[in-house]
């Protein structure tokens, strides 16, 4: 029985440890990060651009992101085994060693600076590397375990990658550059609030001062719905700076009405029925806006 | 540029009161909160930066 055991498992250990060191990188979170990346590309270049620049932004773009999130897996290990959402991890699980996925995350950042410098553009891998240091510096060691505002300034290492995405396509950064940097910036706060209130019970747990931790549900719903205002405000601006035309500006009020209704229903109810709606709603808001960018300007 | 001006109109409808209101609790008389003075600083700077870079963009967008 036991030898049956053995030869059952023993095959699929490489394809779970490989599995596991793709976890690490956080995949499902950097498809989005590329989707605002490629949108800004798209918008840079006023339509499709150079194919083999739009692949090695994405690939350099994946690994920065993955160094970033593998690094923070290695940070966060002790309370990721404290958080019910988080315990399964490979490193918080001990799946993965702390040492290796601290290497991990360092090779993943090196090869991003490898690939993007020669095969897209130096400022693109400098920006990337920038993206990489907020996320590990400023939120994961610094912000994170030390402040209420945590994700609204380290909210600013997930806002990076349009700027990634600008500079490999014009080399440079401009105004309209900043503003997509800032759609991606206001939009974290609602988005990360939302989740935040259905694992608030995790965090105060894990010792975390999120903001429903340190202010209650109330607050934070409160907070939900002038920040989503914030961010419709601030979605609206590449069309008043003249960087996006009609086609965007419909499609960021059609997008932002509904983030706002779903809002306004969370702050007014007693529970939380209305978190996880309004967390899934802010998921798709984000794509669907980059696609109307990319839309507009083709 | 009718857009462009709309959008604009929009955006600081929006975004001043909604400010306004995230920064209120900053200029109240600080409660006891367990916080001391430098704490709340900090904590009020925290809370101004991206309500300074929202102004910030919207001049800037307004420019052009």
């Amino acid at each position: 029985m036991g030898t049956r055991v053995v030869t059952a498992t023993a095959p699929a250990r490489p394809w779970a440890a490989a599995s596991d060191y793709v976890r690490l990188t956080k995949p499902r979170i950097i498809s989005l990060l590329l989707v605002t990346t490629a949108g800004a590309m798209f918008v840079a270049a006023g339509g499709m651009p150079e194919g083999w620049t739009l692949v090695w932004t994405m690939v350099g773009g994946y690994l920065a992101a993955g160094g970033a999130n593998a690094i923070n897996h290695f940070v966060d290990r002790d309370i990721d085994g404290r958080m019910s959402r988080t315990t399964a991890r490979p490193v918080a699980s001990g799946r993965v060693s702390p040492g290796r996925a601290l290497a991990f995350g360092i090779a993943l950042g090196a090869a991003s600076a490898l690939v993007l410098g020669p095969l897209v553009n130096w400022l693109a891998a400098g920006l990337a590397l920038v993206g990489l240091g907020l996320y590990v510096g400023v939120y994961t060691l610094w912000l994170k375990r030390t402040t209420v505002h945590n994700i609204v300034i380290g909210g600013s290492a997930g806002a990076v990658p349009p700027l990634v995405g600008w500079a490999a396509v014009e080399g440079s950064l401009s105004l309209p550059a900043w503003l997509l940097f800032a759609i991606v910036f206001y939009w974290t706060p609602p988005h990360f609030w939302a989740l935040a209130l259905i694992l608030r019970r995790d965090y105060a747990a894990a010792g975390v001062p999120m903001l429903p931790v340190v202010r209650g549900e109330a607050e934070t719903k409160r907070q939900i719905l002038l920040w989503t205002l914030v961010m419709v405000a601030v979605s609206l601006l590449p069309a008043a700076a003249g960087t996006a035309g009609a086609l965007y500006f419909g499609a960021a009020l059609a997008l932002g009405a509904p983030f706002v209704v779903l809002a306004v229903l969370l702050a007014r109810e007693e529970g939380l029925r209305w978190a996880r709606p309004t967390f899934h709603y802010s998921l798709a808001y984000l794509a669907l806006l980059f696609v109307a960018l990319v839309a507009d300007a083709a | 540029m009718t857009l462009r001006w709309l959008a604009l109109a929009l955006a600081v409808l929006l975004a001043v009161p909604a400010a306004a209101l995230l920064l209120r609790p900053y200029g109240a008389a600080p409660g006891d909160d367990g916080r001391g003075p430098l704490g709340r600083r900090v904590e009020a700077l925290w809370a101004a930066l991206p309500l300074a870079l929202l102004a910030a963009l919207i001049a800037l967008a307004a420019q052009g």
